[in-house]
């Protein structure tokens, strides 16, 4: 009986050391910087694994969005767009700081590089995303991301 | 009955054996335990309810807010057109005009932090943009005491009229939502599920609503003015792609021939055909197994083969050459790919590379429009990235009337607090109007206050065209 007890007491810290867990992830979102930086941050999260130029791409689409009537006219309007991004949603962008990779894609993207020719849509076609979406003439697939305008 | 009764008794007797046995095993401080991480529980999730629901309302406030904003806004909008048409004054109207302005821009602001499904409101939101914006152009136009045209009386009028139209479709979306019936952060729930699911989901008040609305704005005529985000800068099509139709094979060998290195042993594969503004073939080369040679990719426009973009994906190592250097590198690769009769306008230093925007020249003016980039590395002089869009994009001849000012005359139109720099140039530069997408300028490079500024006057009218800011990064620049 006194394994008992202490599978109890065990018990008892691993759920405080969880809820202690679950309260700290709340409040995270630090890590402010430049346009680079934040332009930077949504391309490591949405496209992490893809090939460079793909980054480049996924910055290319929210550059092109900021240009468009149809979307809002700030950087940080385009990214905080509610579902606009998915790693915005959930808070991916702001885990950890963007790969050298990314900020030198971003980089370029600003700099007026654009591998989609003007796309404004992007999506990875072997997730789940909206059916409209589809209805958007794709241009051109770079690594597992299709991009429309 | 007995049975019963003997049957209780046995029962009661071995709950007090347990009991007995509880005693050595299971002591008071335990269940008190227990019990205080029972009450624990229920204490920590109430706690935790109560500030999800906190926060859950501090977003539904929010959504409330810009939705609340978005309905003044876009009355405001509507009453600003209607002083704007009223008012015989150019003070007036140009106040009226600039009220628009705001007011559209704020609207569309917060139009598009609604947490809607994507694309609901894409119409909507290039309404209000391009009312904004041709009210900043027209309100610019009665400031310089030009003349309204009737078109643009016309346009005003129209616009105020769809500005109500909206206005209302939102009202009745509001009187809804003043009843309660909307609740935004469901609506976001709703169209997060949409997302992750892929399917169409549930429907909502405010999707609904806001889809009608976006619907009925798509019956609103294309606006077509000097502005930006006029329908016909926004649908502008590649003038600069010229010549016969290229097949992947030819697209192939233009690709390997534009590459600055020995290609033997490359392996070259039309990876896609792209159906963008410039359609191209994407070429992409695969440098032969451990032969420590990038790799690269090679888009050869599929009407003349030109090369519109490259990048050769590569490391960069130490830093040997300096940004003139790295401008003569650039210099001869252009004439290679075929881009002639181009200048550098500046180079900046970018992460170990040079990045050097070349522009077009024709009888001595510089034009802007057609700009070819090119990245340098600064460590072999080897080119890392190559984009052409903005030259295919706009590249044709140019006919360049002769200065009705002169270079003199146009010094004595700029700003006394401009102290100008070095000769004047003659450039071309895009200033989006309809009739002429570009104009002729002076090109004057000068300092005020400790800032270096580009001021361009039209040779025609002596206009001031443009004014741009030279903003120096941390890392080095060479004005060329």
């Amino acid at each position: 009986m006194r394994t008992k007890l202490w599978f109890l007491l065990v018990l008892a810290c691993v759920v405080t050391v969880a809820a202690l867990f679950a309260l700290r992830s709340t409040g995270d979102a630090q890590g402010r910087g430049g346009q680079v930086d934040l332009l930077a941050r949504v391309v490591a999260a949405e496209a992490e694994g893809e090939p460079y130029q793909g980054q480049v791409a996924v910055a290319a689409v929210i550059l092109n969005r900021v240009e468009s009537s149809q979307f809002p006219n700030s950087l940080s309007g385009v990214v905080f767009q509610p579902h606009a991004f998915e790693s915005v949603s959930n808070g991916l962008i702001w885990r950890r700081s963007p790969s050298r990779e990314a900020i030198s894609a971003a980089r370029d993207a600003l700099n007026g590089v654009d591998p989609t020719y003007g796309c404004i849509f992007f999506w990875n076609p072997s997730k789940p995303v909206s059916g409209w979406i589809w209805s958007r003439p794709v241009a051109v697939r770079i690594g597992s991301h299709v991009f429309a305008r | 009955m007995s049975d019963e009764m003997g049957g209780d008794r046995e029962t009661t007797q071995t709950t007090r054996d347990d009991r007995d046995r509880g005693n050595t095993s299971m002591p008071n401080y335990l269940s008190g335990f227990l019990a205080l991480l029972v009450v624990a529980g229920v204490a920590f999730g109430y706690i935790q309810w109560k500030s999800r629901r906190r926060l859950e309302i501090a977003v539904e406030n929010r959504y409330t807010q810009a939705f609340f904003d978005l309905v003044s806004n876009v009355d405001n909008v509507q009453v600003a057109l209607a002083k704007s048409l009223a008012s015989g004054s150019p003070r007036l109207r140009v106040g009226a005009l600039s009220d628009v302005w705001k007011q559209a821009g704020d609207a569309q602001a917060n139009l598009n932090s609604l947490p809607v499904s994507q694309g609901i409101l894409m119409r909507t939101s290039a309404f209000l943009t391009q009312v904004g914006d041709f009210a900043f152009i027209t309100a610019r136009k009665v400031a310089n005491q030009q003349m309204m045209s009737d078109e643009d009386w016309t346009r005003l009028a129209e616009m105020k009229k769809q500005a109500r139209e909206l206005g209302d479709g939102l009202a009745e979306l509001q009187a809804g939502a003043a009843g309660g019936n909307i609740r935004w952060v469901q609506v976001a729930q709703k169209a997060q599920a949409r997302v992750s699911s892929g399917s169409k989901g549930g429907s909502d008040i405010a999707t609904d609503g806001l889809t009608r609305v976006d619907e009925q704005v798509q019956h609103f005529p294309t606006l077509i003015y000097d502005g930006p985000f006029s329908d016909h800068v926004q649908q502008r099509e590649a003038v600069g792609i010229t010549g016969p139709d290229v097949g992947p094979e030819e697209a192939t060998a233009i690709a390997k021939r534009a590459l600055p290195f020995d290609m033997s042993g490359y392996t070259a594969t039309v990876e896609e055909e792209i159906s963008g503004k410039i359609p191209t073939y994407r070429v992409r080369l695969k440098a032969p197994a451990k032969s420590g040679k990038p790799d690269a990719v090679v888009d050869v426009c599929r009407k003349g083969g030109k090369v519109a973009m490259m990048n050769i994906a590569r490391d960069i190592g130490e830093q040997r050459l300096d940004l003139k250097q790295a401008v003569s590198h650039a210099e001869k690769f252009l004439v290679q790919s075929g881009y002639q009769q181009m200048q550098p306008t500046f180079a900046s230093e970018v992460g170990g590379a040079a990045v050097i925007p070349f522009v077009a020249v024709q009888q001595g003016a510089l034009i802007y429009p057609d700009m070819v980039k090119v990245k340098v590395g600064l460590d072999t002089g080897e080119i890392l990235s190559m984009d052409a869009t903005g030259y295919l994009m706009s590249h044709h001849t140019r006919t360049i009337p002769k200065s009705k000012i002169s270079a003199a005359e146009a010094a004595e139109l700029l700003s006394p607090a401009l102290e100008p720099a070095g000769e004047p140039r003659l450039a071309v530069i895009p200033i989006e109007t309809v009739d002429t997408p570009e104009a002729v300028c002076w090109e004057f490079k000068g300092t005020s206050f400790g800032d270096d500024f580009y001021v361009y006057i039209n040779v025609e009218d002596g206009r001031e065209e443009s004014i741009l800011q030279l903003i120096p990064t941390s890392e080095g620049t060479l004005a060329l």
